[in-house]
This record gives structure tokens, C-alpha cells and sequence, in this order.
């Protein structure tokens, strides 16, 4: 029985499932074989998660930094052992990674934070604390500057915030899953005032103003934008 | 009423298309043979119909020569315009079966 | 009415169509008239007034027109397509744009099928392939070779390793260099580093170990975000002459 070829004229249906197929192939591959083309800023905070080597986070908390980037978000991401600080923004290649800030929860102390501090042309930026606070005693995290040669910190040459620092009942601190995380956000230091080799100290305080615990915080960087 | 029509055609139309594939004219005219010319729309109404059967799937359209020479544009019925013909078809009886019965006096009567 | 005025009346509500979909119906209903005038005209009509016989039996043009305009109306099926073809257009640019970005794939399989890097030592005693792997994370640490040789003067053993995410073309985690400890038997290590390469789809790097004679093993031992794993390497022995 011979079998006649015939070409059939495609309905608007037919037509349309084709061009999705197609689109949803050259999604899938340009985004895992080229690893860019990312069409939602989560993908691109994949990326960021797996070159930090932190495994699957979960996104404590999200924010749109327009000073950074005009498209640039910043997460606030958590899983069991590490908290990270990272920035995205969008541009011709899609969602891209900017940075990322992984801290390591298992260190000693129930203080674990980082600092990043973004400068874009000098001018504008912005500069974030962030970590994870495991004692629920603290009811304050103060955090400041001090000069790398002074290691008991006895003179504060900037802070962050206010006297005794932020209280935990105000914005900044955030609740997730029974843990407390904390994201502030300060006016741009302005690091030409600074000697190289800061160190960031964060130190809690309980309700009475006794101090509980001092860390230091991590350093995340100063990334600079053209 | 003339959404009836319309509906009247697309059933017929499949109908046809049950037996074989045919285009556009043929089926006017086969249409015209079965029924005894009791059934002569106007000719071109019955394209929107198959056109609306194309881009719901339920048939399928594809270029071929005609017996006549020239090439034309086939019609074929898919396995959801089998579907659909066998739909049509129970609602049709149903709905012809309760005007006869309607035209009957209703329906037999229980015996006494 | 002509055949041109009656195919025109009756595409004309047809604007939201694709030009070739007009085409299509217009090419149908002409070709159906050119039949229906066939058979009049093997009756015996003349051509004229069998074409205006045609055109009445057609039916009414604006009907035709906007009955037909109807069938393709509804469910956007045109713009997502429209809007999928954009995508992929879109992506071909990104890809074009991105071919650097294929060294990525290359480093992720090469690294898991033949991981290349050579040796830095000035002289090589013994060598041996080897393939042992740790999981780090998701990623996977292979060391492919050790070599014992001598480097600035001192004899040490080259480990070359090399990191590359568990599914291919994936990402591999950075940095995890410096979350590896070498120890010999009770000691720790007491040579450092070495130079590598990589981007997103693999990274290599050498690491150097002091050796003394008797020693038989290095343990190699990654500690990372609550995660710790260890390898025990063994170091080549030169082979006898025979």
C-alpha cells in the first residue's frame, strides 16, 4: 500500500505549540550550556549559590538597589550552615550575577555576619551589614569601625547606626524559621576616610546593655561600578 | 437560527468527511447528490465552517491533485473530528427523535 | 459584481489574519469558483453570466467574510506564538553573543573525561595517574595525579586535582582551594600551594608537599560549610631499574 507524503497546512495551533517548543529548546539551552540568557533573577541567583559552593539557599529576604544598578536586587538567602549577601542585575546577556557574600554559620559564637559595601562611579552605592544571630539573649547588634592596629577596639572611628546599635524589635531584623537574620543597610561609607584593613565589628548587647557576644564581620568587599 | 445552521452544516460536513477526504466543491456537490438536492446552501458559507473545524483540530487540511487535474485544498478528519462527528451525531438523534416524538403525540404509550 | 470585487468584499474583515492565511482563503474560494464555472460552462452557459450564477450561489460576501473572520478568532494562539518566536530569536542573539561562554562547557568535560594540567616540578622522579574523588558540595573533587620530583631544590610531591560540578555543563563552586588540608602521617604539610586554572565549568590546581623519605601516603582533607571529607593519596615510588 503505497503511503502518500502529504504536507499538512499547519493550524494557528498547531503553529504555536511548534514556536513554543522551539523557544522552550533554546531557552533550556542557552541557559545550561551557555549559562546565560536567564529569564528570572532567581536563576541567576543559582549561579551565585553554586560558585560560592554554599548549596541551595533559601531567600530570606529580597530588596531593589536602583543606586547599584537600575535593575539591581539584592537577596538576603539562608540554609542550614551558611547566610549570604548577593546582588543581581539585568543586562543584554539577561539576569546576571554581580556578587555574592557567603558566610559560614559554623563558626564559633552566636554572632555570624558580613559586610559589602558597593560603589558605582564614586558616588552612589550602598553599604550593607547582614548575618545570622543564634542567641536569642541579644536584643541589640551595634555595629562599627575600627583601625586594624588598635585589636581591642578601644577606639570606635565610625558606627553604623546609633548608640548600642539597632534593637531587635526594629526594622532590619528578620524572622525565618525560628532563626533571626539581619540585613541594615547605612549610607555610603565613604572609604577614602578609612585606612585599608578595617575591621567591622558587630557586638550584641541584651536588653540591660551588657554586652553578650563581639565578632568580627567577615569581609565581604568593596565592589566598584563603572 | 442562523447559528443553527451553522451547526446543521458543520455535522454534515463531517459527516462527509467520515468517508473520505474530500475539498471544498466536492462536498458541495456530494452534499447535493446525498441528499437529493434538498440540501443547496450557499456554497460559499460553507467554507467558514471548515475553516473553524481546522483550527479546532478537528480536521486537518493538506494540498493535493484533484481528479480534475488541478490541485486543491483536502480536507481529513482527525481522531478528535471522530470523536466530535460521534457527539454530534448521538445529539442530533436525540434531538430529531424528540421532535418526532413531539409530532407523534408523544411517546408510546404505557400499555393499559 | 466580479470575481476581484467579490473575493475583496469578502477578505476584507479578514484584517486580523496573517497575510498568508488570507491568501489561503482567498486561493480556496477562486479555486472553488473556477470549478463551479467549469461545470456551467460544460453545460453549455455562457462565461458571463455564468460567473455572475457562481458568485450568487457563493452567498453573501460580507457574510462569508465576517463568518469566516470569526473562525480564527479567540485564545491569542497567534501571540503567544508571535511571542515564542521573539524568545528564540532572542536567545540565538544571546548565544551568538555568548560563543566565549561554550570554553565553560569544554572545561566541564574535559575535566571529566581526560583532565589535563601540567607538572611544575623541574624534575619528575616517579608519576602516577590516579582518580580518586570526593564529593564537595555538588561538585566533584578528582585528583588525577601525583608526581614526586624536585621543586626549588626540595623533593615534594605534586598533587594535580581538579573540581567540576556533578552534572555536566553545571557550575563548580570556587574558592574551594583554600578549604583543603594535606597532611602527612601525624604532620601537617609543610608546603603550600600552586598555581591552576579555571573558569565556571572546571578548575584545576596543583598543591606541593615537603616529602622525607619514609613517607608512604599524603591525607588530603576538604572542610567547607559544615562539610568535611577526606582522601588518602599514595605517593609513587620511582620504579627500580631493572
Amino acid at each position: 500500500m503505497k503511503k502518500e507524503k502529504r504536507e499538512i497546512l499547519p493550524s494557528r495551533r498547531r503553529r504555536t505549540v511548534r514556536r513554543v517548543l522551539i523557544a522552550a529548546a533554546a531557552v533550556l539551552l542557552v541557559n545550561r550550556i551557555f549559562l546565560i540568557g536567564l529569564l528570572f533573577p532567581i536563576q541567576a541567583l543559582r549561579h551565585i549559590e553554586e560558585r560560592a559552593g554554599t548549596g541551595r539557599t533559601a531567600v530570606v529576604c529580597r530588596d531593589w538597589a536602583p543606586e547599584i544598578y537600575k535593575t539591581g536586587l539584592v537577596y538576603l538567602t539562608e540554609n542550614e550552615n551558611v547566610t549570604m549577601l548577593s546582588a543581581v542585575r539585568l543586562s543584554f546577556y539577561g539576569w546576571m550575577e554581580l556578587y555574592g557574600v557567603p558566610v559560614d554559620c559554623g563558626a564559633e559564637g552566636p554572632i555570624h555576619g558580613g559586610w559589602w559595601s558597593f560603589v558605582r562611579m564614586e558616588k552612589a552605592g550602598r553599604f550593607y551589614v547582614f548575618g545570622r544571630v543564634d542567641d536569642p539573649e541579644i536584643a541589640w547588634l551595634e555595629v562599627y569601625f575600627m583601625r586594624p592596629e588598635d585589636p581591642r577596639g578601644e577606639e570606635r572611628i565610625g558606627r553604623v547606626h546609633g548608640d548600642y546599635g539597632i534593637h531587635r524589635g526594629d526594622s532590619g531584623w528578620i524572622e525565618k524559621d525560628g532563626r533571626l537574620y539581619f540585613l541594615f543597610e547605612a549610607n555610603l561609607v565613604d572609604w577614602n576616610e578609612y585606612p585599608t584593613g578595617l575591621r567591622v565589628v558587630a557586638v550584641g548587647y541584651d536588653d540591660d546593655r551588657n554586652v553578650v557576644a563581639r565578632t568580627d564581620l567577615e569581609q565581604g568587599g568593596v565592589t566598584a561600578a563603572q | 437560527m442562523k447559528k443553527k445552521i451553522m451547526e446543521h452544516t458543520r455535522l454534515l460536513a463531517l459527516s462527509l468527511l467520515a468517508g473520505e477526504d474530500m475539498y471544498g466543491y466536492q462536498m458541495i456537490v456530494e452534499l447535493a447528490r446525498r441528499s437529493n438536492h434538498t440540501f443547496e446552501m450557499k456554497e460559499g458559507t460553507l467554507y467558514p465552517v471548515l475553516h473553524g473545524l481546522e483550527q479546532q483540530g478537528f480536521v486537518e487540511a493538506y494540498r493535493k491533485q484533484a481528479p480534475t487535474g488541478r490541485e486543491r485544498k483536502y480536507y481529513h478528519l482527525t481522531r478528535k473530528g471522530q470523536g466530535a462527528l460521534r457527539e454530534e451525531e448521538a445529539a442530533w438523534k436525540r434531538y430529531s427523535g424528540a421532535v418526532n416524538d413531539v409530532l407523534r403525540g408523544g411517546a408510546e404509550a404505557e400499555p393499559v | 459584481m466580479t470575481r476581484q470585487e467579490f473575493l475583496d468584499q469578502v477578505l476584507s474583515p479578514l484584517g486580523r489574519l496573517t497575510a498568508e492565511e488570507r491568501e489561503n482563503v482567498r486561493r480556496e474560494l477562486e479555486e472553488h469558483v473556477e470549478d463551479r464555472m467549469e461545470a456551467l460552462l460544460e453545460m453549455g452557459w455562457d462565461a458571463g453570466l455564468a460567473e455572475e450564477r457562481c458568485l450568487e450561489a457563493m452567498g453573501d460576501p460580507v457574510e462569508i467574510g465576517r463568518e469566516m473572520a470569526g473562525q480564527y478568532r479567540g485564545r491569542g494562539w497567534l501571540w503567544i506564538g508571535r511571542v515564542a518566536a521573539a524568545l528564540t530569536v532572542v536567545m540565538s542573539i544571546q548565544a551568538l553573543l555568548g560563543l566565549g561562554m561554550l570554553g565553560t562547557a569544554w572545561y566541564s568535560l574535559e575535566a571529566r573525561i581526560s583532565p589535563q594540567l601540567d607538572t611544575k616540578l623541574d624534575w619528575v622522579e616517579a608519576e602516577e595517574q590516579l582518580d580518586l574523588r570526593l564529593d564537595m558540595g555538588n561538585d566533584v573533587l578528582r585528583l588525577f595525579r601525583v608526581s614526586v620530583g624536585k621543586l626549588d631544590g626540595r623533593r615534594v610531591a605534586e598533587i594535580a586535582m581538579c573540581a567540576y560540578d556533578r552534572w555536566p555543563f553545571g557550575i563548580v563552586a570556587h574558592g574551594w582551594q583554600n578549604c583543603i588540608e594535606l597532611r602527612l602521617s601525624e604532620k601537617e604539610a609543610r608546603f603550600g600551594g600552586g598555581s591552576g586554572r579555571g573558569n565556571y565549568g572546571a578548575e584545576y590546581c596543583r598543591r606541593y608537599v615537603s616529602l622525607e623519605p619514609e613517607d608512604r601516603s599524603i591525607t588530603l582533607t576538604y572542610t567547607r560549610f559544615g562539610e568535611t571529607a577526606s582522601l588518602e593519596v599514595p605517593i609513587p615510588e620511582q620504579e627500580e631499574a631493572p
